[in-house]
């Protein structure tokens, strides 16, 4: 599973606008791509590695868990 | 006109034949009314209005539409449900259904194409209580397959749907059509309000119940391809777990209390990795008689299913 990290909640915040932005959420049936969330100190989210919301290809600070 | 007054020059339907790659064609050259039959699909299509500047468009007269009478006979019927006298009808009407093959829970002409982000899956029971299961965040959308005839939505480790919880009472029925995508992946088709609470789980090579644990070398790590499951109680807390029909691999008996709450996830952080078909529940212990004709539905349905024991 694929996760952005980022140091603040505010950077994870902006990836995950830029995100929607790439793939036009909202969408019918999707009001948001992800919320981030604290883990060790880090805010992160998780990125689709497949499917129509696949964006680990474009996302920034991938890390693979 | 009057019925009794239609000659034969009146049903002049006209007809034009081609394969699917012409069907193009017959759309910028029709008239509204006309039919067109792709002999390679099989599929008749009618055009909606005369071609004009525009192309016609046209309507598929699916021939497995959700009235076919061969469709609607193949379904599990019951009750208040979607279909009530099938070949597969059963006495009780269930809680929840989940059908891939109906994704909406209503109408199978509305499914999405294959590989389609899944933002409700509908409940078909047809029940005052709509257990639709829905998910809004779309990093955490399961998605819709197609394969061959088969319909099933996909969980990749990190999906799951939510739907309003709903207390398991002490007698109920459970049936689960559905698989890891590795034997090393979680089976969680179904997760509690609370941590540490399933009905059903395998987590590496040992699957867990209500209350109890089975290591088994036969079923235990092999759930990577499709499987039937079924987990029920009867009023007397006698918990079982069936795999491929009645095949019991877990029995306990426990009066402890369940709560479903969504579709791929537990409470905490454990995920179905894999897809599910179907899952069904009932408020009650149901008849041998209508678990076998259940069972006897899913194999006619699905036909990669291993062969299924009836349960005596």
């Amino acid at each position: 599973m694929k996760y952005s990290v980022h140091s603040t909640e505010e950077e994870a915040q902006a990836e995950i606008d830029r995100i929607e932005a790439y793939l036009g959420i909202p969408a019918v049936g999707t009001i948001q791509y992800a919320d981030p969330e604290e883990v060790e100190g880090q805010w992160r989210f998780r990125v689709k590695e497949s499917g129509p919301w696949k964006c680990d290809h474009v996302a920034t600070n991938v890390v693979e868990e | 006109m009057a019925y009794n007054k239609l000659h034969k020059k009146d049903f002049t339907i006209a007809v034009k034949t081609g394969t699917e790659s012409n069907k193009a064609k017959f759309a910028k050259e029709c008239v509204k009314g006309e039919m067109y039959f792709a002999t390679d699909s099989k599929k008749v299509y009618v055009a909606n209005s005369d071609a004009g500047t525009l192309d016609a468009s046209l309507t598929e007269l699916s021939s497995a539409g959700q009235f076919d009478p061969s469709y609607e006979l193949s379904q599990l019927g019951y009750s208040g449900g979607l279909f009530t006298s099938t070949n597969y009808t059963i006495s009780t009407q269930p809680i929840m259904h989940f059908d891939a093959a109906i994704l909406d829970g209503s109408d199978q002409a509305n499914n999405p194409l294959n590989g389609v982000a899944v933002s409700t899956w509908g409940d078909r029971s047809g029940q005052g209580v709509n257990y639709d299961a829905t998910q809004a965040t779309g990093s955490a959308q399961p998605t819709f397959n197609v394969s061959g005839d088969d319909k099933y939505v996909s969980f990749d480790g990190g999906d799951f749907l939510d739907f309003t919880d709903y207390a398991l009472p002490t007698a109920f029925n459970m049936v689960i059509v559905g698989n890891t995508n590795a034997d090393a992946n979680n089976f969680l088709p179904i997760g509690m309000n609370a941590d540490s609470q399933y009905v059903i789980l395998e987590l590496g090579g040992t699957t867990y119940g209500i209350s109890g644990n089975v290591v088994d070398n036969t079923y235990g790590p092999n759930y990577n391809s499709i499987q039937n499951f079924w987990a029920t109680r009867d009023g007397s807390n006698n918990f079982n777990i069936y795999v491929q029909g009645g095949n019991s691999i877990l029995s306990r008996s426990t009066a402890t209390a369940r709560t479903v709450s969504r579709l791929g996830k537990a409470n905490n952080n454990f995920y179905h990795t894999g897809d599910i078909y179907e899952l069904i529940i009932w408020n009650t212990d149901l008849s041998t008689a209508d678990k076998n004709t259940i069972n006897s539905y899913l194999a006619n349905k699905y036909s990669s299913l291993p062969t299924l024991t009836a349960f005596a």
